[in-house]
């Protein structure tokens, strides 16, 4: 179960290319989060994973403090088994002080999403603080900060038309602060056109030759959705556990106290569309009956398409980024998906033909470990 | 003039290459398979800490499907609401997987020369048990969770 808490409508950056709207200050309450851990606890999960959201999480410390004190205080008290809990956070990465520092360190098992958009040039074009000045250098001494304190940070880079040729530099420059992970996230929302679509996989076809010597250095780095669309043609398929199920193990809170199946479907908080229940009501099962009914449709317009199981159409919020409705996608999606599809299996190609350790050990024997308690089944061999 | 994309639905791709590196079946290799899920593997992010289970429903206790009957549509199951998702019982513990070496899928007899040489040359890998857990011969009593994905997507 996935709890994601969007802490604040409020914001210290103002990036061009943000989705959630106006910036205002309705910070969440400890009581609407004390009542979402509670709904999440509900059902005895598992696993626990709260995520924080927003606006800027880190203008809250104190908030997320209070979180993490109530969670392991909540999850202390349930009867074995006990959830395992993890946090996940999303900031922009300009606020990390020592008690910040002290908030993220071990023993707790906190995944931090940092956003960098690569080099300067790049990241200032659309990242800038509230009187318009790019925020790169102040984000790089802070990664450094976490760096030397141990704590693991994984980077997030908004691709855009405007950027897209520019994926060699970018994916080299994140590759230089040691992430633990570096994630490509294509702006759904821009004015893709075939001119920058043909710029998006020559930055592609660049950043691969990038990851393909870090490989060849032995650094088997993630870098996503690349990893990904390599995973789902080793598995042929996409596993059903990374399959967008719309709020089928997973659910975003507002301040307001009101439930959405995403945290990018929140925007302001004040569309009832992609709402599917409140705190004080619960869910509402019929209106998540709808949303994921409507979200299906996708699988209509690509049952006949070959490369269905390695896309990302399933994800209900690309469907609103996209289109503005759940279960309608257009050609933006296609052609993005497919450049990095393309990308991946060249990269995996070439890396495969010189039997690169790194790659084989990461593709082929690491990533398949069994899953704790799982169990292990011989394949059938084509033709046996 | 830049030339938008077309709004309008997208032409399916109805034919695309192969990719040129061996799927993990076509490898020889071995998948840890869950109930009530397509194949699918347990997931290790080298950046991360150990895969987990996560808090899927377990297919009440079907026995895992193995790998030769026809793969999932792909289409995702109807999915109830979270409440309904989560209800029922508390699962078990895991049960360890019968002490199987993390470094056995490559010492596979099914493990393919074709894609990586006959003397491939891992030192770590360590001799098949004996008795491998057969799909279709689950341990009726374990209890068996999905493998979790990786920590939730970036936003």
């Amino acid at each position: 179960m996935e709890l994601t808490l969007f802490v604040d409508h409020a914001c210290n950056l103002r990036c061009g290319y943000c989705y959630n709207g106006r910036k205002f200050s309705r910070p969440m309450s400890a009581e609407v989060m004390r009542r979402s851990v509670d709904l999440a606890l509900a059902s005895r999960p598992a696993q626990l994973d709260v995520s924080f959201f927003g606006g800027e999480p880190l203008l809250h410390p104190r908030f997320i403090e209070e979180t993490v004190a109530h969670v392991e205080a909540t999850v202390r008290a349930l009867p074995e088994p006990r959830p395992r809990v993890r946090y996940v956070m999303n900031t922009n990465g300009t606020l990390v002080d020592d008690r910040v520092l002290a908030l993220l360190a071990l023993p707790r098992d906190f995944t931090l999403y940092v956003s960098l958009d690569g080099p300067a040039a790049v990241h200032d074009a659309h990242r800038v603080d509230e009187s318009g000045e790019g925020t790169f250098a102040g984000i790089v001494v802070n990664l450094e900060r976490l760096r030397q304190a141990g704590i693991a940070f994984r980077l997030v880079a908004v691709v855009r038309p405007d950027t897209a040729r520019r994926l060699g530099e970018v994916v080299r420059t994140l590759l230089d602060v040691q992430p633990a992970q570096v994630t490509l996230t294509p702006d759904f929302r821009a004015p893709w056109t075939a001119e920058s679509i043909a710029e998006l996989r020559l930055g592609l076809h660049d950043a691969g030759e990038v990851w393909i010597a870090a490989f060849r250095d032995g650094r088997a780095l993630p870098l996503e959705p690349l990893r990904g669309k390599i995973l789902t043609h080793l598995k042929e398929g996409i596993p059903c556990p990374e399959r967008c199920t719309l709020a089928g193990r997973a659910f975003a809170v507002t301040p307001a106290g009101r439930l959405y199946p995403c945290a990018q479907m929140i925007g302001e908080d004040r569309d009832d569309e992609l709402v599917i229940g409140t705190l004080d009501s619960g869910f509402d099962e019929k209106r998540l009956a709808e949303l994921q009914k409507a979200k299906d449709r996708v699988e209509g317009t690509c049952a006949p398409c070959a490369l269905r199981d390695r896309c990302q159409s399933h994800c209900g919020c690309r469907h609103v980024a996209l289109t503005g409705e759940l279960g309608l996608i257009n050609q933006a999606l296609c052609e993005i998906e497919e450049s990095f599809i393309l990308t991946a299996d060249e990269v995996a190609r070439v890396l495969m033909a010189e039997r690169c350790p790194a790659f084989i050990d990461a593709y082929y024997r690491t990533q398949h470990r069994a899953a704790a308690g799982s169990v292990l089944t011989r394949l059938r061999r084509p033709g046996a | 003039m830049a030339r938008r994309l077309s709004a309008n639905p997208p032409k399916p791709r109805s034919r695309f290459p192969f990719p040129g590196y061996p799927t993990v079946a076509a490898a020889g290799l071995y998948l840890c398979l869950s109930p009530g899920c397509t194949p699918q593997l347990g997931i290790t992010d080298p950046g991360s800490t150990t895969a987990t289970e996560n808090s899927l429903p377990s297919n009440n206790g079907a026995a895992p499907i193995p790998y030769s009957e026809p793969p999932s549509t792909g289409v995702p199951d109807a999915s109830p609401p979270p409440n309904a998702t989560e209800a029922g019982p508390a699962p078990s513990p895991p049960k360890p997987s019968a002490g199987i070496p993390d470094a056995m899928v490559w010492s596979s007899p099914g493990f393919a020369p074709e894609f990586f040489g006959a003397d491939a040359g891992f030192p770590d890998a360590e001799p098949l048990p004996e008795a491998l857990p057969d799909a279709s011969e689950p341990d009726a009593e374990s209890t068996v969770p999905d493998p979790a994905g990786d920590i939730a997507p970036p936003y």
